[in-house]
């Protein structure tokens, strides 16, 4: 059954003032309890340095476009956005690690929004989906893992989980079809000005060069 | 990526070239100023240069020409290190200059370039254009032509910047281009490993073609389109297969414009047929338009712009409707900052300007989208009541099932059983999957209407206009208070000067001279020594961190200075240096010529925020009823569905 009533787009205002084409970015960010404290903070102070080394490339700034969701509980804390307009917001602590159901909300959202500029005729680079988490999920990963899979073999999206101290990594390495990441103790800032550069690459990335990715050396441990 | 500053480079003859700052830092090597030629930088790689790489620069230093260095950043020749060994370049400065894409897309557009409009957009374009025949003119190919290659200056004039990269030929020896971005490059070099082919001047004529389709089309990209087909058709693939979604065959190869975006029609029959040509098979085989074509079309071009009248910075080449107060109208963006009248006389009515103010009328809040009286669609109507009727059947068939159970002595998995019966029929007999799928239906289409109605009140509500109104009113309120400004300016000034002349007459006046009770020849000394020499100077507790004065002493010391100061006369007649108080009329007079040109424009903008907001609703209320129907009719299909 499909819908009878043809629609018409109405978000094209965005796409009109910037039809630059977007790399969306997803952030899948565990906020659960053990979370609290230093590294917390230190992840604050990464999505702010995040912020900062995007403004530094004003292609990036038109083209990159972030969404982050929290979980415990599952919390979309920025929609889909360009980078002029993200603002990093202070995460706070709370609840458990429902990590299935954030990466299927995420994935919805992330649906969705290519939906968009398929409709608005934006073109896209591939996204990025990046779960970071200190802990095992508190749900079912079951449907979550499917989706992933399905995602990656389609070419839909990359998906790269990050552990935290104290993260399940065999689960991560179960859930990503890449191999998952340990962050080096709180080495927050440094992941988020990789992304950043990383994403800044992918922005203006050239024919017959699949973007190389710069090493992670200088936060997981590799 | 930080290479540490050489700590001396030369020329090739060996002669030494001082570095001065450090001007930028890219993924290839660092640019410094140079301490002797200030018209000229040095760029110094990361890595050493291979000899493929030191014969090409030689090869463009020898070719280099007036115009080149006009227009590009043409390397002048090799720098070397102590060793002799290459390591870098010399080439032209270029500053005050921005990437194009600022310019072509309109958010950046407002920030990075004010005061443009499409006159300039097509002025940039034919300089871009002149700047690639001078290179084609010479030998050379662009190769890697790109949206951060071209930098723009405020007046449209264009430089071409990374020369290194571009493909030249010299004395029968070709040096290659080996990169290029994808959004770029033309259908025949699409999906091909860019090393060791030789580029074309048709190539660039590509990429010259999507630049002025940029810059022309508000920053779409002339590739990037609606695609019918099922799967994703990113830019590259749609530029391979030709598929221009702006062209005559759109349909034919399944593409469309991009809603709110003008016809290809805008820009008049010649450009048109150029793009056409450019982004076509036949511009691949038969050659796509030169660049000294784009110069001739686009001079044509901006000479035929006319303004349009409802909005000062919105030009076309005329005919029925604006296509930026269309395009404006049905996305509520503005495309080109507001351009303020020229001119303007030396005294500013501000009665006059208020009455204008006034003349431009509240347009009222948005027109509300009524609910329509709207049934269930018949394939709705035919689900109704299917759970109910399902419960019922079910129902009977388990009570039929129990009471054989009873019958047959109340064994208890007949119980069971029933329970299990009733399931299985409600399930089996219910049509719950159909249901759900026009609830399914209206949850998403009362999503959407939501979100588009919260737009549509941002958009075609009164909101932005009333802001600015406000925004005004505080401007003018500041303006009327500028008088009294200058007053309080004024009597500021005057007690300084008191405070001015006070601190003479007290600086005037020596410890060492002065007779204070208790205060003998060794205390003077001390207090010389911590630097209070004059009743200026004297202060409670400066004097209090003086070894050997307690507050008993430094008590009396301050009543010498406070009986000095009782004595003080201040004297207006020469009180206040007319410098002063020219330099406060002269920030009086800025305060007003700034509020003057914010008012202005501010008006300017409430005239433009309102056509916007009339236009929005024109354009979209057909839209928004078409929404406010779907979401009534599939909440209607659902509801009926459901029961």
């Amino acid at each position: 059954m499909s819908n009878p009533f043809d629609q018409v787009p109405f978000g094209a205002a965005e796409f009109a003032d910037n039809p630059e084409p977007r790399c969306p970015c997803l952030l899948l960010l565990d906020t659960s309890g053990s979370m609290q404290g230093r590294p917390i903070e230190a992840l604050n102070q990464g999505l702010v340095a995040f912020k900062d080394e995007l403004a530094t490339d004003s292609l990036a700034m038109k083209r990159v476009e972030v969404a982050i969701v929290t979980f415990g509980p599952v919390n979309t804390v920025a929609e889909f956005q360009t980078a002029d307009l993200f603002t990093p917001t202070r995460l706070s602590t709370t609840g458990d690690t429902p990590m299935g159901a954030a990466i299927e909300h995420g994935l919805e959202m992330l649906r969705r929004r290519k939906d968009e500029y398929k409709a608005n005729g934006i073109s896209y680079y591939r996204p990025w989906v990046f779960l970071i988490t200190d802990g095992a999920p508190t749900d079912s990963v079951v449907a979550a893992e499917q989706a992933i899979k399905a995602g990656e073999a389609a070419k839909a999206f990359s998906f790269f989980a990050v552990g935290v101290e104290g993260a399940n990594m065999d689960i991560l390495a179960k859930l990503s079809t890449r191999q998952p990441l340990k962050l080096d103790g709180l080495k927050f800032r440094e992941l988020f000005s990789w992304l950043s550069a990383s994403l800044s690459g992918v922005s203006q990335s050239q024919v017959g060069q699949t973007v190389a990715l710069q090493s992670p050396a200088g936060w997981a441990e590799v | 990526m930080t290479t540490p500053k050489p700590l001396e480079v030369f020329t090739l003859c060996g002669e030494v070239i001082k570095l001065g700052a450090l001007v930028g830092q890219g993924g290839e090597g660092a640019v410094y100023d140079l301490a002797v030629h200030q018209n000229h930088v040095a760029k110094v790689y990361h890595k050493p240069l291979d000899q493929q790489r030191i014969d090409k620069i030689r090869a463009m230093a020898n070719i280099k020409t007036d115009m080149l260095e006009k227009l590009t950043a043409w390397p002048s020749g090799l720098i070397c290190a102590k060793d002799r060994k290459p390591i870098g370049l010399i080439m032209p400065k270029i500053s005050g200059r921005k990437s194009i894409h600022q310019l072509y897309s309109p958010k950046s557009r407002r920030t990075d370039f004010q005061r443009v409009d499409w006159r300039f957009l097509a002025r940039a374009a034919a300089n871009t254009a002149r700047a690639f025949a001078a290179v084609h003119d010479n030998a050379c190919v662009i190769g890697d032509v790109n949206h951060g290659g071209i930098l723009v200056a405020q007046d449209a004039t264009v430089r071409l910047i990374d020369c290194d990269s571009f493909q030249v030929s010299y004395l029968g020896q070709q040096y290659l281009c080996e990169v290029g971005i994808e959004t770029f490059t033309p259908p025949e070099l699409q999906n091909r490993p860019f090393a060791g082919i030789v580029r074309t001047p048709n190539h660039d004529n590509f990429g010259l073609a999507v630049l002025t389709f940029l810059l022309l089309f508000m920053g779409r990209h002339p590739f990037a389109g609606r695609y019918s087909g099922p799967e994703d058709m990113p830019i590259p693939k749609a530029i391979e297969q030709y598929r221009f979604p702006y062209g005559m065959n759109a349909a034919a190869v399944g593409m469309s414009r991009p809603p709110s975006t003008p016809e290809l029609s805008v820009v008049g029959p010649r450009l048109a047929g150029m793009f056409e040509r450019a982004f076509s098979k036949q511009g691949t085989s038969a050659g796509r338009p030169l660049a000294r074509d784009w110069i001739a079309a686009l001079t044509e071009f901006e000479a035929n712009l006319k303004q349009c009248s409802a909005n000062s910075s919105h030009w076309s080449l005329g005919g029925s409707l604006c296509p930026w107060c269309k395009m404006e109208g049905s996305t509520g963006v503005p495309l080109f900052s507001t351009v303020l009248p020229a001119g303007g006389g030396t005294l500013f009515d501000i009665v006059n300007f208020q009455r204008q103010v006034d003349a431009v009328t509240h347009q009222g809040q948005a027109p509300t989208i009524a609910h329509k009286a709207v049934s269930a669609s018949p394939e709705a109507e035919k689900l109704k009541g299917h759970a109910t009727k399902a419960k019922l059947i079910a129902g009977i068939a388990a009570a039929v099932m129990v009471v054989i159970g009873i019958a047959l002595g109340g064994q208890i998995w007949f119980f069971g059983g029933a329970v299990g019966l009733f399931l299985i029929l409600k399930g089996a007999l219910g049509k719950d999957k159909e249901a759900a799928e026009f609830r399914r239906l209206a949850t998403e289409a009362a999503a959407q209407w939501d979100k588009a109605h919260a737009t549509w009140l941002e958009r075609a509500g009164a909101g932005a206009f009333e802001k600015q109104k406000a925004q005004i009113a505080a401007l003018r309120q500041e303006w009327d208070s500028l008088p009294s400004k200058r007053t309080a300016k004024l009597s500021e000034l005057e007690r300084n000067q008191r405070k001015v002349q006070l601190d003479r007459y007290l600086d005037g006046f020596e410890i060492a001279h002065a007779k204070i009770e208790g205060v003998g020849q060794g205390k003077k000394q001390i207090l010389e020594s911590y630097g209070i020499e004059t009743a200026l100077d004297v202060e409670w507790n400066k004097l209090m961190n003086v070894p050997g004065f307690g507050p008993k002493t430094s008590h009396k010391v301050v009543s010498w200075r406070t009986g000095l100061e009782r004595r003080f006369v201040f004297d207006p007649k020469k009180a206040i240096d007319p410098h002063d108080i020219a330099q406060i009329d002269q920030a009086i007079l800025a305060d007003r010529k700034r509020l003057q040109g914010a008012l202005v424009t501010g008006l300017e903008h409430l005239k433009q925020i309102k056509i916007q907001v009339m236009a929005v609703r024109e354009q979209t209320l057909a839209d928004m009823e078409r929404l406010r129907l779907a979401a009534d009719q599939t909440a209607a299909n659902a509801a009926v569905a459901s029961t």
